[in-house]
């Protein structure tokens, strides 16, 4: 059976905050890298499965300085960790809007984001690959959907999904198995239930559906790569009884680490504390802030748009002003629009 | 000999109930050999000719060599997988019929005790002399109350529901029946509860 012990989600993918940190940047200054060679930054799979920088090579030195000006400007890290946290939250929002069950956008969750350790947002456009994503997690969760039906249902092309399938799974190392905080969750009520006999059926139901809700917005952070999902399924159970008031959480703490020595009640407090400060300290993206992100990111994967909307706002200025010549009113107005 | 066993039980899911003679020449008793077998079921008068009859059987013998020796497994496996999608309906033709002959002996069985009680001497002296089935010189009424009420002359092994006309089957009658499934197939609650505890304890560390 699945064991957690053994399993690659424990050896490769939980890491340390300098390591994430580390990988972000690597993968950032890599696609600022093709920026500066090719021009755009997109990788394009082609029809063997080979991944490419499309885009001309750019010549060096000579027209060097005059190239730098033309050049669409680079994400930073954190505007690249606005996009996934967006796209993630879209991840969550199509799985329920599909009705599938938890596991799924759990997974898929996780896989976006350990796809984009390896790659940067500005090479794999990520509303790609967040289409791929869900459908690789049903496969994986055995809850089969054709790409068809996930086309048809968002009516995105699947082709693009099937084109992106193998660079995905490659991203990923093919390590498949995801283990979600979920499972260990019913696990710890089933303990609590266990350990604290006073406890009726609804408090314990209304503690569960709260930290199934915790876990959710847990899955958005960085949390998942940092932390195992026992650890993470404990802090939500600490956040949704501190409102609650379930259950006396420190009393289950504590018998909990004297029944298994190996832990100790003061580094599991420590952990759930740096998860909760993770938590709450995230917050979701508005729409407005995403939209100037979106559009570099646009720009950085395909150049040519950005030479074409600036010749677009040249037009439109070129007009209004002449309006304004016309008319003899003093005030004149910037309509020059955002495209 | 075990592993020949359970293959030949896999087999037999698809196939005939003939092929437990083979059994019963390996020394295995009756009583084990009828509850193998049951996907090949094919019948011999299933087949146009004896000859094809013998040809269909040499081809399962064939089929349960490979598998124990461990010969050609991976296309054995793909022919037997092809035989079923082939003959799905089939299978379950030939299954229903063999639980309907199965329940009908079982009910002669019955029937001889329960018949005695009520009947008392006189179907012993019916019996005795004629060397018929007794079932079928009693009055028709008797005969017919050991029957399950509302099952046809081919039980199909889905139709427990369809067979009961008078009400649909409503949400709690649903869930009773998923569950009673689930659990003939050995599951239990405790499992569920087993496995999220061992995965909770699990992945608390890392280290």
């Amino acid at each position: 059976m699945a064991d957690f012990q053994t399993s690659t989600h424990r050896q490769h993918w939980i890491l340390s905050r300098q390591d994430l940190a580390q990988k972000y940047q690597i993968a950032n200054q890599r696609a600022i890298q093709m920026l500066l060679k090719y021009g755009a930054t997109r990788v394009e799979v082609q029809q063997d499965g080979s991944l490419v920088y499309p885009g001309t090579p750019l010549e060096t030195e000579r027209n060097g300085t005059e190239r730098h000006t033309s050049l669409p400007e680079p994400l930073t890290i954190d505007e690249e960790f606005l996009i996934r946290r967006y796209y993630e939250l879209k991840i969550q929002q199509v799985c329920a809007a599909f009705a599938f069950p938890n596991k799924i956008q759990a997974t898929a969750v996780l896989f976006f984001k350990r796809f984009y350790l390896q790659w940067s947002v500005m090479e794999h456009d990520p509303k790609h690959i967040m289409l791929t994503c869900i459908y690789l997690s049903c496969k994986v969760e055995e809850f089969h959907v054709s790409a068809e039906e996930l086309g048809k249902g968002i009516q995105q092309d699947p082709q693009v999904v099937l084109k992106n399938e193998l660079t995905v799974l490659q991203g990923l190392h093919f390590d498949l198995i995801v283990y979600a905080p979920y499972r260990s969750l019913d696990g710890f009520l089933f303990d609590m239930e266990n350990f604290v006999q006073g406890t009726n059926n609804s408090s314990t139901q209304k503690l569960q559906e709260a930290a199934k809700f915790v876990v959710d917005t847990v899955i958005l952070t960085d949390c998942p790569l940092l932390f195992t999902p026992g650890q993470l399924a404990l802090a939500a159970l600490r956040k949704a009884n501190l409102e609650e008031r379930a259950v006396d959480f420190e009393r289950y703490l504590q018998s909990l680490c004297d029944r298994h020595p190996k832990h100790t009640f003061k580094e599991l407090t420590l952990t759930f504390d740096a998860i909760d400060t993770t938590v709450d300290v995230s917050r979701q993206p508005k729409e407005a802030d995403l939209m100037p992100i979106d559009r570099k990111l646009k720009y950085c994967r395909n150049p040519g748009l950005q030479d074409e909307s600036k010749k677009r706002e040249r037009k439109v200025k070129h007009k209004s002003k002449r309006v304004s010549q016309d008319t003899s009113m003093t005030t004149t107005v910037d309509a020059s629009p955002m495209v | 000999m075990n592993k020949e066993v359970s293959i030949r039980r896999q087999i037999a899911s698809l196939h005939p109930a003939h092929v437990g003679a083979g059994l019963r020449i390996l020394g295995f008793t009756e009583s084990s050999s009828e509850w193998k077998l049951h996907e090949y079921n094919k019948r011999e008068d299933d087949f146009p000719s004896l000859r094809a009859y013998n040809d269909y059987l040499e081809e399962v013998e064939d089929i349960i060599i490979n598998l124990v020796e461990g010969v050609d497994v991976q296309a054995t496996k793909d022919k037997v997988a092809k035989y079923q999608e082939e003959n799905a309906e089939q299978i379950v033709a030939s299954r229903a019929r063999k639980a309907e002959e199965q329940a009908a002996a079982l009910r002669q069985e019955n029937g001889f005790p329960e018949i005695k009680v009520s009947n008392g001497e006189q179907v012993a002296l019916q019996a005795a002399p004629s060397g018929q089935y007794a079932p079928a010189l009693l009055p028709g009424g008797l005969y017919m109350q050991p029957r399950p009420a509302g099952s046809g002359p081919q039980p199909v092994p889905v139709g427990g529901p369809f067979n009961n006309d008078s009400v649909p089957e409503d949400e709690e009658a649903r869930r009773v029946r998923i569950e009673r499934a689930a659990r003939a197939g050995g599951w239990t609650a405790d499992i569920v509860r087993k496995r999220a505890l061992q995965e909770a304890l699990g992945s608390l560390w890392v280290n």
